[in-house]
Formats: structure tokens, sequence, C-alpha cells
């Protein structure tokens, strides 16, 4: 037994082995013969078919540029910027395609559907501007990602605003604030994170709930707690019910989540995560953006985000800072 | 080459792509066949990739990403189909008793214990141990990959061995108790 190789080149040599299997030929068959029939999606599609109006005029502009001046470059670069923005293109195409993440806030609705607040908020600034929806479940990482151009015109990543990055993105308002709670067992007496001094904490993998209980950005963590992650919110209440951890930051659960479950008490926990519409910058989405933001205004000031919130969210009203 | 392939394929060249997948689709499909666990599953997943990949590809920025990108689509589609099948139900499959009789380097053991072990594992966190080990990619190029933090591609790589490793010593431990699966 004492030349038997280690725990962790038995685990490699698990993982070379179970890497090997060989591919069957039908995937790529079936694949191919799906491929062969579907069009490719491109990008912008609407607003290309306007920027094709606009070919000529640019192309002679670019021209004239050329030929006069010895500035070829930067003369170029001008006439492209004075193409038309993304407002304007849209506004021609009369539809604006409008990316939302296929989970939360989103859900699957009784008609197998996809529905939730971003839809509904995406749909009503786009009858406001003007402009028919064409909705698109992309994941979140995906309107991130800096790997392929913008999944859309607008974008609903639901995330903290922190999470797109200013360089490539333009922001709006927020149009709601979700909330993320430390919870305990309201058994267990604790009133305060302080109680939570020394103990292990439930967070989800990635979630904003996990940087807070690391103390990254703006955020103390809680003295000598120990951050455990799961996947969702569940597995974290499962933790906390089975005595793994004694506290837990919600990610997904919101307040009438919460006010169904009285066995839980809510303790000071994250301050709630302002969640706003992006649109690349690539995309010259200065003018669309400022659109957005009145839009956002005025759907908050007549009370139609309230509404929208209430519907989706059990009754609250998430649109406002809770600062307000 | 790829790059050529790649950006003929971007602008529509069916031929094209598809040697594209016939390049990189053995390597997408070691990874789906340890994130389902499944040979059908991971057939289905590797098929919505590609599919996903053709549909997508006019979008992909850079055609020296094409191999990550496709990664990304791929464990997207592990996903999906993971949460389809769990809103189905839970998967079923018969795991045959430990063998300890005619396995004299303890290997057949072995590999079941890890195959129990790796079954815990959620589909995240098998994907990103299949890709640090069988695609051997560290973290950071993991992170890059999926679009994730890296500390969260670490912290599922060390929960994930941990969970693999304690499935191999728990049975090296002196008193040998029975593991009852099966």
């Amino acid at each position: 037994m004492t030349d038997r190789p280690t725990v962790d080149e038995r685990i490699a040599r698990w993982f070379e082995e179970e890497g090997s299997a060989e591919m069957p030929g039908r995937v790529l068959d079936a694949a191919f013969t799906r491929t062969r029939s579907l069009p490719q999606r491109r990008p912008g599609r609407a607003a290309r078919l306007v920027l094709r109006r606009w070919r000529t005029p640019l192309l002679v502009a670019a021209g004239l540029v050329l030929a006069g001046a010895a500035t070829a470059i930067v003369g170029s670069q001008l006439a492209v910027e004075r193409g038309p923005d993304l407002l304007t293109r849209l506004r021609e195409a009369g539809v604006v395609q409008v990316a939302v993440r296929p989970d939360h806030p989103q859900v699957i609705g009784a008609n197998a559907g996809l529905a939730g607040f971003d839809i509904d908020v995406a749909n009503e600034l786009g009858r406001r501007l003007g402009l028919r929806t064409d909705i698109q479940p992309v994941a979140a990482t995906d309107m991130l990602g800096s790997d392929t151009e913008p999944a859309a015109d607008l974008m609903f990543p639901s995330l903290g605003t922190s999470a797109s990055d200013p360089a490539r993105f333009a922001r709006s308002v927020p149009y709601y604030w979700w909330p993320h709670y430390l919870v305990v067992s309201a058994a267990s007496g604790r009133s305060d994170s302080g109680d939570l001094a020394g103990q292990a904490i439930c967070a989800v993998e990635g979630d904003m709930g996990e940087s807070w209980l690391r103390g990254e950005g703006d955020s103390v963590p809680i003295d000598g707690s120990v951050v455990v992650t799961r996947a969702s919110d569940a597995e974290c209440l499962a933790a906390l019910a089975d005595g793994t951890v004694a506290g837990l930051v919600t990610a997904h659960m919101g307040p009438a989540d919460l006010a169904a479950r009285p066995t839980l008490a809510v303790l000071r926990g994250p301050p709630a995560e302002p969640r706003a519409v992006i649109a690349a910058l690539s995309s010259g989405p200065g003018a669309l953006m400022a659109e957005v933001d009145i839009t956002i205004g005025e759907l908050l000031a007549d009370g139609t985000l309230t509404q929208l919130s209430k519907n989706r969210f059990g009754g609250y009203d998430l649109s406002r800072s809770p600062a307000q | 080459m790829q790059r050529d392939l790649v950006v003929a394929a971007r602008d529509g060249d069916h031929d094209a792509f598809e040697a594209l997948a016939i390049m990189v689709s053995p390597r997408l499909y070691s990874i789906a066949r340890l994130v389902m666990r499944d040979a059908h599953l991971a057939e289905d997943a590797l098929q919505e990739a590609l599919v996903h990949a053709w549909q997508r590809l006019p979008s992909l920025r850079d055609p020296d990403r094409f191999d990550a990108w496709t990664y990304r689509l791929l464990v997207n589609a592990c996903a999906d189909l993971g949460r389809a099948r769990r809103r189905i139900g839970a998967e079923i499959r018969a795991i045959p008793p430990l063998a300890s009789i005619g396995d004299p380097s303890g290997w057949i053991a072995d590999r079941e214990r890890l195959e129990r072990a790796f079954r815990l594992l959620r589909p995240e966190q098998r994907a990103a141990m299949a890709m640090h080990y069988c695609l051997g990619l560290p973290a950071i190029e993991i992170a890059d990959t999926l679009g994730l933090p890296v500390g969260t591609i670490k912290s599922r790589i060390h929960y994930a061995t941990q969970v693999m490793r304690a499935a191999l010593e728990a049975d090296e431990r002196p008193v040998a108790v029975s593991g009852g699966v099966g």
C-alpha cells in the first residue's frame, strides 16, 4: 500500500479517464442539420437596416475627407462619429432590442413563458419611447461579457450597478433597489449583526452578499465570521436549518418571501442594491440613455414603477431608494 | 488557420463553421460528459452549444476568443439542461456497490468513490473542475472564460477538491466504515 498513488494523483487519474470519452459522430450530424437550417443572429439587425440607408452619405463624407485633407484618418473618424446615434437609429427602425435575464427577477409564468419585473419595465419603457420591444433572454454574464458584441440595445442585467464596467457601458438611473437581508433563526435570539461574530454565515456564491460578508468594497466583515457559500438561497436556508451556519445573506429572496417565513429574523444587513438599465458605449447610447433616465423618472413619478413592483414582488414597492 | 475559419463562419460560411465544430467538439464533449454525468445529456448540451455558437457567432468580437467562448456556451447549455432536469425531477441512476473483490490496486473502488463524490457537486463546480483538470486551465483563465470572478472559481475548485479528497480519505481511516450506498 505504501506505493499507492496519492489522493491527488488518483483524482487526476479519474479526470483523465473520465475526460477521454469518445464523442459519437451523431452529435455533430444532428447539430449540423440544425445549423444548416438556422440563420445567424446579426447584432443590431434593425440598427443595421437604418445604417444601410446612411451608408452612401457616410461614404461620400469619408471620401471628401480623404480627398481633401492630409488628416484623412482623423477626418474619417469624425465622419463616423457624426453618424446617427442609437436613439435615432432605433426610432427609424421602430424597435428596440432588449436583453433580460432568464432567471431572477424573471420567472417562468403559468403559460410556460418568461415573465417578470424587468420585462414589465422594458415593455413600459419601450411604449413610452415609442418603440416596439424585442425582448430576448440573455444570461447576465453574457450581457456584461467582453467577448461579444452587445447582446441588445438596452440590457437589464439586474445586478448591482457596480457589476457593469463604466468604461464599456452607460447606466441609467436605478429603476429598483434590490434588498439583501442578513437573516438568522428567530429562535436564536440574535438581534444584531455583532451577535454573529465568530460564526459561519452563508451567502449565495458570487452574489453581492458574499462580497459584503468578505468585507469587499466599503463593507466591514463581521468579526471572525466564516463565509460559507451555497448555490442558492434555498441551500443557505437548509444550512441554517441544519446548524451548519448561524446566519445567511439573501440573494434572491424578497421581502414577501421573508414575510412568509416567521421562523426567520432579519438583522441589519447590506445596503439595498441599485439596479439600472445599461447600454454599450460603443453603440452611441448618449441620447437614448438620457431619454431612458427621463422616462424612468416619469414612471416613478406617476406610480407606474411602484405598481409594477407590487405586482411582481408580492405587494412590496422596491422602486424607491430605501433612503427616500 | 482557426482564426480564418472563425472569420468565415462569422460571415455565414457553414463549411467553415462545421470545420471549427469538428475541431473543438471532442474537448467540449469531454467537459459535457463530466458535468452532466450522462452521455445523452452531454450530447444534448454539446448540440445546444454548437447551435448557439452558430447563431451568435456574428456577435463574437475577437476571433481568437472562439475556443474560450464555446466553453462558456457549453457550460451555460449544461446549466440550462441541468435546471430543466431539476424541474422534471432528480436524476435517478443506479450506482453499483463498492467492488471489494478482484481489485487489488483499489482503483475500481476509488473510481466509484470519486464518481459518487463528483455527483454531489453542483454543475458549476463540476464545470470548474473539468476545465481545470481536463483542459489544464488555471483558475484565472477559467474565470476569464466563464466571465466570473476568479475568487468564485477558486472557491469552486477548492470546495470540489475537498469533497473528492474526503471521499478517498474516508476509506483510508483505520476503522473501515461501509459507504452504505448502492
